[in-house]
């Protein structure tokens, strides 16, 4: 299967950075057709196994489409499925039960590489809690997902530290995470996402760990993903006001998508 | 590959102290078994490839233990031994002939025991490759005239030495006469009749004795207190030296002050074997830990990669290559330090040669990459393991 990107996004080309050597999942699908699904969630099913014997299920029969190139947020409680959804889009969970397909690629039949390797050329994940790595420098932290499609190091730099600069951090590229502001962190953490143009953009709680300016400023980013990069934005949130700025809104509860808008 | 190594080395020079006692753990692997390598022939014979075959080692000195010299069957015993190839003085002392630049023969001697060792009449007594003439007696093989060996003090001679019983060949030295002794022939001077015959040729003491080393008596004195055997193989010298050890003589590896040579090396053997297998030990577990443990601690870094688009076996492999680097480090560690005890036996004794060969190093750095690289290989699948969806919401 070969993951094919459709054709370029709506926005700036110029805006677009090549991430590098696209990476080859295996057979040809065909590119979707406009108007049809970008992400396809067929009865989903996800049950957490504890190691008492007890079982969780997190996400019970979900069974949605999400459309390309929108800002979707997925709303509910803590513990209503929302990040286990998002694990299952970014191909770090599998699921226990039915189908995922993003851009007409089954992941739920993909193997481990293959799995990494479509988050490496079609995903960005954005955490609640940043997950930089503390021993890197900002723009090493944003080089990162460039490392497994082969992009030279000097390239790496070049590309990390024009991401940071157009995000307004370009005075801090060189500073270690400890030496920046929670905000700071999460946009260096956007910039990581975003670094090699993803299609599919997963954003678990992104301004659960910020103030309300800081919160304003990561969904502003996120529109600006949606609009400038065409990218699919997924965003699992129990932040209203975040919530109110996406164009699709899913809520979930007790696993179970109970109303899609 | 590049990155892969650039990442690798990045998280070991950030984890150095933790990888030091490692990397310290296998440097001193290298270097004993470099070490051992280089002086042993019992692993020259374990490789079966001799890598050890450093001809020196087939021989052996022997010395008569307490006493000054060997008995005529004492020599005659050692040269019957099996695996025994053939045997000679050792160039220091008196000396059974020796031959001067014109063809002279000068004297075959027999040593005298210690009570009854001749004084120095001029010169000093002779260190290595050094002879002493008695003052009186010497004939020119040529011309039959008397020679006064006087003159000779401090001029070389080419000494001539029957190197097994009867005329089967000789080896011949380059000597420095460094004195004379007086000989008296009178029963008186020392107590007991004299015991130096002066003898005119080699031919001439060839015939008249007999047997090889100046006399025919099994009991006299073979003329000389250091012997040099050639075993027919390295791997002969151990047995060898048992037998001449049950005998009460004192074998030692050539020019090397190790006495009880059989004995020596089964205890070499045990300890160094024991000291590798331990250290050797200490760093599989110090290595494994240390990447078990950078495992367990970078479960968070390793499920990020892992979020971001690195593969489990990207990850797994980052991992093995710490290991290999550290195996780099540890080779070049273990190296400079087998040379540096090299050196240091060089400096203690010169004529050794101790020398750390290539084909030890190309042996000992494989077998320290796969020790590397195998106690690597459970951490590293434990690595490819982390399930990032856990560690993520643990954070």
């Amino acid at each position: 299967m070969v993951i094919v990107r459709n054709p370029p996004w709506p926005g700036p080309q110029a805006e677009r950075q090549s991430p590098g050597p696209r990476v080859k999942l295996g057979s040809l699908i065909p590119t979707m057709a406009p108007g049809h699904p970008y992400v396809r969630i067929a009865d989903l099913t996800v049950v957490y196994r504890s190691g008492a014997g007890h079982e969780v299920e997190a996400v019970q029969s979900v069974t949605m489409d999400l459309p390309r190139g929108r800002f979707v947020a997925l709303a509910g409680p803590s513990g209503s499925g929302k990040s286990s959804m998002l694990y299952v889009l970014a191909g770090l969970l599998r699921p226990t039960r039915g189908t995922v397909s993003v851009d007409n690629n089954d992941l739920t039949s993909m193997s481990a590489d293959q799995l990494a390797r479509y988050r490496c050329a079609n995903v960005g994940f954005i955490f609640q809690s940043f997950q930089l790595l503390p021993h890197l420098s900002a723009w090493e932290n944003v080089a990162l997902p460039m490392i497994p499609l082969g992009v030279t190091a000097s390239q790496r730099r070049t590309r990390a530290c024009k991401q940071l600069s157009s995000i307004g951090l370009g005075a801090r590229i060189t500073h270690k995470p400890g030496e920046l502001s929670a905000g700071e962190q999460q946009r260096v953490a956007i910039a990581r996402a975003v670094i090699n143009s993803p299609t599919l953009v997963l954003a678990d709680e992104p301004t659960g760990n910020l103030d309300a300016a800081n919160a304003a400023l990561v969904a502003d980013e996120m529109e600006r993903l949606v609009r400038d990069l065409g990218a699919t934005v997924v965003c699992a949130t129990h932040d209203e006001r975040v919530a109110s700025r996406a164009q699709v809104v899913a809520r979930m509860d007790h696993g179970r998508l109970v109303e899609q808008s | 590959m590049q990155d892969l190594i650039g990442f690798s080395w990045t998280e070991l020079q950030r984890q150095w102290r933790r990888v030091l006692p490692g990397v310290i753990g296998v440097a001193a692997g290298v270097a004993i078994l470099l070490t051992v390598l280089a002086g042993s022939t019992w692993l020259g014979a374990v490789t079966g490839q001799g890598i050890l075959s450093q001809r020196a080692l087939s021989q052996m000195t022997v010395t008569p233990g307490s006493e000054p010299t060997f008995t005529n069957a004492q020599v005659q015993w050692m040269l019957s031994l099996p695996k025994v190839d053939g045997g000679y003085p050792i160039v220091m002392g008196a000396f059974p002939a020796a031959i001067g630049d014109d063809g002279s023969v000068f004297q075959m001697l027999n040593l005298p025991a210690a009570v009854d060792r001749p004084a120095l009449a001029a010169g000093s007594w002779p260190g290595e490759n050094q002879v002493v003439l008695p003052d009186s007696g010497l004939m020119s093989r040529k011309t039959g005239s008397t020679i006064d060996s006087r003159a000779l003090v401090g001029t070389t001679v080419t000494l001539t030495i029957p190197i097994a019983q009867g005329i089967q060949g000789s080896k011949t030295h380059v000597v420095t006469v460094a004195g004379v002794y007086h000989v008296d022939a009178s029963p008186d001077s020392f107590g007991m009749p004299a015991v130096y015959s002066t003898l005119s040729t080699l031919e001439g003491i060839l015939i008249e004795q007999g047997v090889w080393a100046g006399t025919a008596d099994p009991n006299g004195s073979a003329g000389f207190g250091k012997f040099v055997i050639d075993a027919a193989k390295p791997a002969d010298v151990a047995g060898i030296a048992q037998q001449l050890e049950g005998k009460g003589l004192r074998p030692q590896f050539v020019e090397q002050s190790v006495h009880g040579l059989s004995s020596r090396i089964g205890q070499i053997q045990a300890a160094g074997g024991v000291l590798v297998v331990l250290i050797v030990l200490f760093a599989s577990l110090s290595i494994s830990n240390v990447l078990v443990q950078a495992v367990r601690q970078r479960r968070k870094e390793i499920a990020v990669l892992l979020a971001v688009g690195f593969t489990p076996r990207w990850i797994g492999a980052s991992l093995m290559a710490e290991a290999a680097l550290a195996w780099v480090a540890s080779l070049v560690i273990g190296l400079l330090a087998a040379e540096a005890v090299a050196f240091a036996v060089f400096l203690l004794q010169p004529t050794v040669g101790l020398r750390i060969d290539a084909i030890s190093v190309l042996l000992v750095g494989i077998g320290a990459l796969v020790f590397c690289l195998g106690a690597a290989w459970i951490p590293s699948r434990h690595a490819m393991r982390v399930d990032p969806v856990e560690v993520l919401r643990e954070a």
